[in-house]
């Protein structure tokens, strides 16, 4: 879990703006003390408004910059409570985690009982197919997202990515990653995993965790098998890139079709 | 036995009198003091140089302390005084004079600015362009003197 940008925004203008008012300020206080000072010495005594001390001043105003900062967190807060329909929702939790598994692997999960071509009940399922992905075939993506009023224990998204293009004795190298954004914490997660299409085409990823703000990235490609074994994932992605690859993205926080 | 008197102009000649009658000597820079309410010094001794002077309070701007010693600013001179800081908070005007530190007394009449800083202090510049430090101690003492 990491530091949002926007929480890393909201303290760099709030030290700005606290800078330059308490600069301000700190003027108009000598200018004051000042002129009490010579009323004094004129003897022409007359009542000044009393001033707190500059320092004061700014413990106030980064008092006033943390207040502000919390009531946009409850009002953000809130506001998503509203926009989410189940109440399960825990807006604090932007730990998103990846698991990739292939055919063979998921059989030995409770997914094992699920075929791409069936629905998983509490998810709404979602076939899509790309043709012709960078003239290497055809890509299938299947989106299984868990329903609004479902529980939450179950992972968020499962997708099925399957290469139905006619490359053999390759490997396919799918990466994915997921970046969740709240209002003061961020949260990511990676994965990598290689399949060779001998022995089967299609990967499935399961996405935990309550990820409503963020976004999921996939990028599946076919590589030479050779290179699985011997390279670094950079390679296998300039690979994937010259080969031919195939990139998904998937909003997490879009709503749901019924 | 010597005296210092600090009494107001009006009573001064015939308490005086009163007290050399009795075998007293009037002298300014005597350690006994005898004092009328609400009337405050209107010279201070000083040495310097092995001279001895007769400084008006109104031509002090500041009194500081070093240690044992004591030094009063006046006219951008030094003089060397044997009275406490305490000593001199009973004896000058509090409307004239402030205890600005644990070692230092200034004449309001001779600040020339105030320069406040973020770490709760003053900063004062005097007539004669030395800078005296308010502490925190004294911080909040010198500001209600201003009424600020």
């Amino acid at each position: 879990m990491g530091i949002s940008y926007g929480f890393i925004l909201f303290i760099a203008i709030a030290a700005l703006v606290i800078s330059v008012v308490t600069l301000i300020y700190t003027s108009v206080y000598k200018k004051r003390i000042n002129e009490a000072l010579t009323d004094i010495i004129d003897e022409t005594p007359k009542k000044h408004k009393p001033m707190m001390s500059p320092l004061k001043f700014l413990l106030t105003m980064i008092l006033i910059m943390v207040a502000v900062y919390l009531l946009i967190t409850v009002i953000a807060v809130m506001m998503l409570k509203m926009q989410t329909p189940n109440e399960h929702v825990y807006a604090g939790n932007t730990q998103c985690t990846i698991q990739l598994y292939s055919d063979e692997d998921i059989g030995n999960t409770l997914l094992g009982a699920y075929s791409p071509e069936e629905d998983i009940p509490g998810y709404t399922r979602n076939d899509s197919y790309d043709e012709d992905v960078q003239g290497r075939g055809n890509f299938r993506f299947v989106q299984y997202t868990l329903n609004p009023e479902s529980e939450r224990v179950f992972p968020e998204m499962i997708v099925y990515i399957e290469y139905t293009g006619k490359a053999t004795g390759d490997v396919m190298f799918t990466e994915a990653s997921c970046r969740s954004e709240m209002v003061m914490f961020s949260g990511n997660s990676k994965a990598a995993y290689p399949i060779d299409l001998d022995d089967g085409k299609g990967m499935w990823l399961i996405l935990s965790g309550h990820n409503y703000y963020g976004r999921l990235h996939i990028t599946s490609g076919i590589v030479p098998e050779d290179l699985v074994k011997t390279d670094s994932i950079d390679l296998l992605r300039k690979n994937m890139t010259e080969w031919g690859d195939y990139d998904k993205e998937v909003s997490l926080d879009q709503e749901m079709p019924e | 036995m010597k005296i210092k008197l600090i009494v107001s102009e009006e009573h001064y000649n015939d308490i005086a009198r009163e007290l050399i009658q009795k075998g007293f000597e009037i002298d300014d820079s005597a350690d006994l003091i005898l004092s009328e309410n609400n009337v405050y010094a209107r010279y201070i001794i000083g040495k310097k140089n092995d001279e001895i002077f007769r400084l008006k309070t109104s031509q002090i701007s500041h009194v500081e302390s070093f240690a044992h010693d004591m030094v009063a600013h006046a006219e951008g001179e030094e003089y060397r005084i044997t009275e406490r800081l305490r000593r001199l908070e009973e004896i000058l005007d509090p409307k004239e004079f402030l205890r600005v530190s644990n070692s230092v007394i200034v004449s309001l009449n001779h600040i020339k600015s105030i320069k406040p800083s973020l770490s709760q202090k003053f900063i004062l510049t005097m007539s004669d362009g030395s800078k005296v430090d308010v502490t925190r101690t004294y911080y909040y003492i010198f500001k209600d003197t201003l009424g600020i």
